[in-house]
C-alpha cells in the first residue's frame, strides 16, 4: 500500500511539477515577447536607442531565467535564443533598418519556440 | 566529462530506485505491461547520457512516470481481474490430457514444437504423461502431470520426514548478520561458543556460517574457501 502511495504521490509531483514548468516558461517567454514586440515598434519607429534599451531589459531578463532554463528546455532551443540576442544587438548597433526588424523577428520566434516545444498541444504530442 | 560522470551516476541512481521501487517481480518473470516499462526504461535511461544537451529532467521525468504508472497499474490488475484480464491476458491450456489444442496454438501463435521444447525443459519428455500444459501470462509453461506420473514423494509412501527448515547466514565474512541472529534467537556469544567447539577462535576466521530452524549448522573457515 505505502508503494501505492508513494506511485501516486510521484505522479502528483510529476505532473504538478509540469505545470509549475509549463506556467513559469509561459511567464518567462511573454515577459521577453513583451519587450520584444516594443522594442519591434520602436525600430519601425526609427528610435534606436529606445530599442536597444528594451533589447538588453529583454536579455537580461532571459539571462536571468537561464538557469532554469537550461535544466528543462534542450540547449538546441536556448542556443537559437543566444544567437538571437546576438545577432539583433549586432544589428542594432550598426545594422540596415529592414535587417533590424528581421533580426528582432527570428529572436521573437526563437523565444516563442521555447514555449511551443514545451505547450501541451496536439502538435507537440503527436 | 564530469558532467557525464555525473549524469550517469544520476541515471543510474534513478533506474535502480525505480526498478527497486516497482518490486522484485520486475527482475525475474515479466507481465507484459513489466515488459514494455523494461525495454522502455533503458531507452529512456540512454538519451540524457548520450546527448547533454538534452537536459536530464527529460530522462527523469518520463523514467518517473513510466514506473508510478506502472506500480500503480499492478495494484489496478490486483484489485479489478477485468483490468488484470485486459493487461496480462488470461493463462491458456495448449495441452488437456495429454493432446494438444490446435485452437489455443493457432491463437498463441506457437507451433506443437515449440510446446515440446517448453515440456523438454520440464524435464517431461512423453505427452501421454501431461495432464495439462498451461500457457501463464508471462509466457512461461507449466505443466501439470496424470496423477500416476508425478515425481514419488515421501508422503505417498507413507513417509515423515523431518522438516529442514529454512537456513538464514549468521556470519558471512567474518561479518554477523545481526538481523538474522535476531530472527533465528541467537546472540554473539553462542556464535562464538559455537566457532571455539569447532576449533575457531575469531570470527575473521569464519567464512559462512549458517543456522537453520532445526538447529542444523553450517560453518565454513575462511581458509577452506576455494
Amino acid at each position: 500500500m505505502k508503494r501505492l502511495w508513494a506511485a501516486v504521490l510521484l505522479l502528483v509531483c510529476v505532473i504538478a511539477g509540469g505545470w509549475y514548468n509549463l506556467c513559469a516558461i509561459s511567464d518567462t517567454v511573454d515577459q521577453i515577447s513583451d519587450s520584444l514586440v516594443q522594442a519591434t515598434d520602436a525600430v519601425e519607429q526609427d528610435n534606436l536607442p529606445k530599442a536597444s534599451r528594451l533589447l538588453e531589459q529583454a536579455h537580461a531578463l532571459y539571462l536571468d531565467k537561464e538557469p532554469y532554463l537550461s535544466a528543462v528546455v534542450s540547449e538546441k532551443l536556448l542556443d537559437e535564443v543566444r544567437l538571437g540576442f546576438a545577432r539583433s544587438k549586432q544589428s542594432l548597433r550598426n545594422g540596415k533598418p529592414e535587417d533590424q526588424a528581421t533580426e528582432l523577428a527570428e529572436l521573437r520566434q526563437a523565444v516563442d519556440d521555447l514555449l511551443r516545444s514545451e505547450a501541451v498541444g496536439l502538435g507537440n504530442i503527436l | 566529462m564530469f558532467l557525464l560522470f555525473i549524469r550517469t551516476l544520476l541515471v543510474y541512481a534513478a533506474v535502480i530506485g525505480g526498478l527497486r521501487f516497482t518490486g522484485k517481480r520486475q527482475l525475474g518473470e515479466l507481465s507484459t505491461s513489466e515488459f514494455a516499462v523494461t525495454i522502455l526504461v533503458s531507452e529512456l535511461a540512454s538519451i540524457p547520457l548520450q546527448d547533454t544537451a538534452t537536459p536530464l529532467l527529460g530522462g527523469i521525468v518520463p523514467l518517473a512516470t513510466l514506473l508510478a504508472v506502472e506500480v500503480l497499474l499492478s495494484c489496478l490488475c490486483r484489485k479489478s481481474p477485468g483490468i488484470r484480464r485486459i493487461l496480462c491476458g488470461n493463462p491458456c491450456i495448449v495441452i488437456r490430457n495429454g493432446k494438444f489444442d490446435p485452437n489455443m496454438l493457432r491463437l498463441l501463435r506457437l507451433s506443437p514444437e515449440d510446446v515440446l521444447e517448453g515440456l523438454r525443459m520440464q524435464g517431461v519428455s512423453r505427452m501421454e504423461d501431461v495432464l495439462c500444459g498451461i500457457v501463464e501470462t508471462n509466457g512461461q509453461l507449466s505443466v501439470i502431470l496424470h496423477a500416476d506420473r508425478q515425481p514419488l514423494t515421501p508422503s505417498d509412501c507413507l513417509l515423515h520426514p523431518d522438516e529442514t527448515g529454512m537456513a538464514l547466514v549468521l556470519v558471512s565474512e567474518g561479518k554477523i548478520l545481526r538481523r538474522n541472529m535476531e530472527q533465528l534467537g541467537r546472540d554473539e556469544q553462542w556464535i562464538l561458543q559455537q566457532c571455539r567447539r569447532r576449533g575457531i577462535s575469531s570470527l575473521k576466521d569464519v567464512y559462512l556460517m549458517t543456522l537453520d530452524d532445526q538447529n542444523n549448522l553450517f560453518l565454513q573457515r575462511q581458509e577452506e574457501s576455494v
